[in-house]
């Protein structure tokens, strides 16, 4: 008898913290109700969306994340849709209609099929949580969707023909609470061990990000951790949800998930150089050293952080990590190009003609030749 | 960047014409001796007006603008805003290659999205053996501008003139009159 008021008590205290029941598959939500508003705004945001130029569009990547995230959904396949968005640094987010966005930034820093299930099933676990319509939640940004509205409301949305989406994208970055990512962190790992995967990839994808930050938690490169809790508290939270499961299952599909990312893996690595923040790159490429090996891209876009950090010693380890590319298959001909570089600047003039020529015959249609031939000659004599 | 747009196109309604000043047919010299002239007549914005030594536009910065780059010595950015990051510093030996390079990360900086930055060929500028580079990029509201810069560095400072504009329509629109300007330009330095 005690036993069942406990079950009562317990009952009525998650009822009081959790808000809104789980949404059953295929269901929308009740179409005078506020949370139908947020599917609106949501709805509007996704054909913006679907046609932003950002949107990475390759059929065979899209497929198979599409196939990962229905395996993770189970019932609620028919429920989401994944945008994959090209852009560095590591995000993911879920609308609250069921549109899933994850960044190309992540994609890079996954390691296999099991990480991607977790942050599939933990984005889910928003969804399903009905995270986006919870009144806490909305009540903190009342406010701001109020300011938002009234910007548009003044006509500035005729000529910002997608300002739904940056409106979303911008409540989207608004913290969920620490409740509410604990739910979908469990919601996630029961998800994924259903399916199959092996929980502890979830944990795996926080500490690699701890890694890559060090002290610095909220940056360009990371709005994911910026809205989600302290990775160490996370980490804690999500081996005791583990050590629960009734299951532990192993799968990891490694192969399988690299071989999807490989045809866009250069340009990822490029999108993460460009943004110059040499510390947290170097610190992700020696990450993903450790976990793959090094290859002839790796090696060189690590010589292309260096040399554009300039420092004292960068332009020693940069050459060193173009002659690493240049001894690895398919090393790519731009190693030559940034020898030249970093030698002209050195003033050693001979080696910077030689690296350019170099590049010049191994990419003889380079559309940068006329240019890198105007280098050559303006280097006479020495 | 998403409120990025919002802000300037309030910030372009709100400011009225109080502050943005037409730039005549005639020769205006911008910055450190950077001299052109116009076929028709643009909107300048004030110095600074998104971090360049100047401004101008036809419809609007949102939609289409030409920034200039007016004689940047050796040791500083290309745009204010990058001040305090070592690694942004134009440095006067720099090849078209590392500019087109440092115009990227500025890019990206501006959270542009989708960046391509073109590969660089020489130009001629301002009478001085320079290059040229095309770019495109998309604003995270969706838009996708294209845009063209062609430059020289001259006595040590670099000199630029970037034109961007919407693909679908200001970008092709307003080339020619933005082409007009950089085969104006003058540097105006004792050679
Ligand atoms: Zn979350």
């Amino acid at each position: 008898m005690r036993g069942l008021a406990l079950v009562i008590l317990l009952l009525m205290l998650a009822g009081c913290s959790a808000g809104l029941p789980p949404l059953p598959p295929q269901t929308r939500p009740d179409m005078q109700s506020d949370e139908a508003g947020f599917w609106q705004l949501a709805e509007k945001a996704e054909t913006a969306l679907r046609r932003a130029p950002t949107l990475i569009r390759d059929p065979d990547l899209n497929r198979y994340v599409r196939d990962v995230a229905c395996k993770v959904a189970g019932p609620y396949c028919p429920d989401i849709r994944v945008y994959l968005v090209r852009a560095p640094g590591l995000n993911a987010g879920m609308q609250a209609n069921g549109a899933m966005l994850i960044q190309s930034g992540l994609l890079l820093r996954l390691r296999d099929e099991a990480q991607l299930a977790a942050i599939i099933g933990h984005e889910l676990g928003h969804y399903v949580e009905r995270h986006l319509a919870d009144k806490a939640w909305r009540a903190r940004v009342g406010s701001d969707i109020l300011a938002w509205v009234t910007v548009l409301g003044q006509g500035v949305s005729l000529r910002e023909p997608n300002a739904a989406a940056a409106l979303l994208a911008e409540l989207q970055l608004r913290a969920f609470s620490r409740g509410q990512e604990q739910a979908a962190d469990a919601f996630g790992l029961q998800r994924m061990a259903a399916a199959g995967y092996a929980p502890i990839a979830a944990v795996e994808i926080w500490q690699s990000a701890a890694v890559e930050l060090g002290d610095r938690r909220a940056s360009v490169v990371n709005r994911l951790l910026a809205t989600h809790p302290a990775p160490a508290a996370r980490r804690d939270g999500l081996l005791e949800e583990i050590a629960a499961l009734p299951v532990q299952p192993e799968a990891r599909s490694y192969v399988r998930y690299q071989a999807a990312l490989a045809p866009h893996r250069a340009a990822f690595l490029a999108d993460e150089v460009r943004l110059r923040l040499p510390t947290e790159t170097l610190r992700l490429f020696q990450q993903l050293e450790e976990q793959h090996g090094l290859d002839a891209d790796l090696a060189f876009y690590r010589g292309e952080v260096h040399r554009l950090r300039g420092w004292q010693d960068d332009q020693h380890l940069a050459l060193r990590s173009y002659a690493e590319a240049l001894r690895l298959p398919q090393s790519p001909a731009a190693a030559h190009r940034s020898i030249g570089l970093i030698s002209r600047a050195q003033g050693d003039w001979q080696r910077a003609r030689a690296a350019f020529v170099r590049y010049l015959i191994s990419e003889p249609d380079a559309p940068d030749a006329a240019m890198v031939r105007a280098y050559i000659a303006g280097m006479t004599g020495s | 960047m998403r409120v990025w747009l919002l802000v300037l196109s309030v910030a372009v309604i709100l400011a009225g014409c109080g502050r943005i000043q037409p730039v005549e047919r005639e020769q205006v010299v911008i910055g450190q001796g950077l001299s052109v002239q116009g076929s028709r007549v643009w909107n300048q914005f004030p110095t600074g007006t998104l971090g360049a030594d100047a401004a101008w536009t036809q419809d609007g910065l949102p939609l289409d603008h030409v920034l200039f780059i007016a004689g940047r010595p050796d040791g500083e950015p290309l745009f204010e805003r990058s001040r305090s990051r070592r690694s942004l510093q134009f440095r006067s030996n720099m090849t078209a290659t590392e500019i087109a390079e440092l115009w990227g990360t500025e890019l990206a900086l501006g959270e542009r999205q989708q960046i391509e930055v073109g590969a660089p060929e020489p130009k001629v500028f301002a009478g001085h053996s320079g290059f040229h580079f095309g770019y495109s990029y998309a604003t995270e509201a969706g838009l996708v501008f294209d845009g063209s810069a062609t430059g020289a560095v001259v006595a040590g400072r670099l000199y630029l003139i970037a034109f961007s504009g919407t693909r679908a329509h200001h970008y092709p629109a307003h080339w020619p009159a933005a082409q007009h300007l950089i085969r104006s330009a003058q540097v105006l330095v004792d050679r």
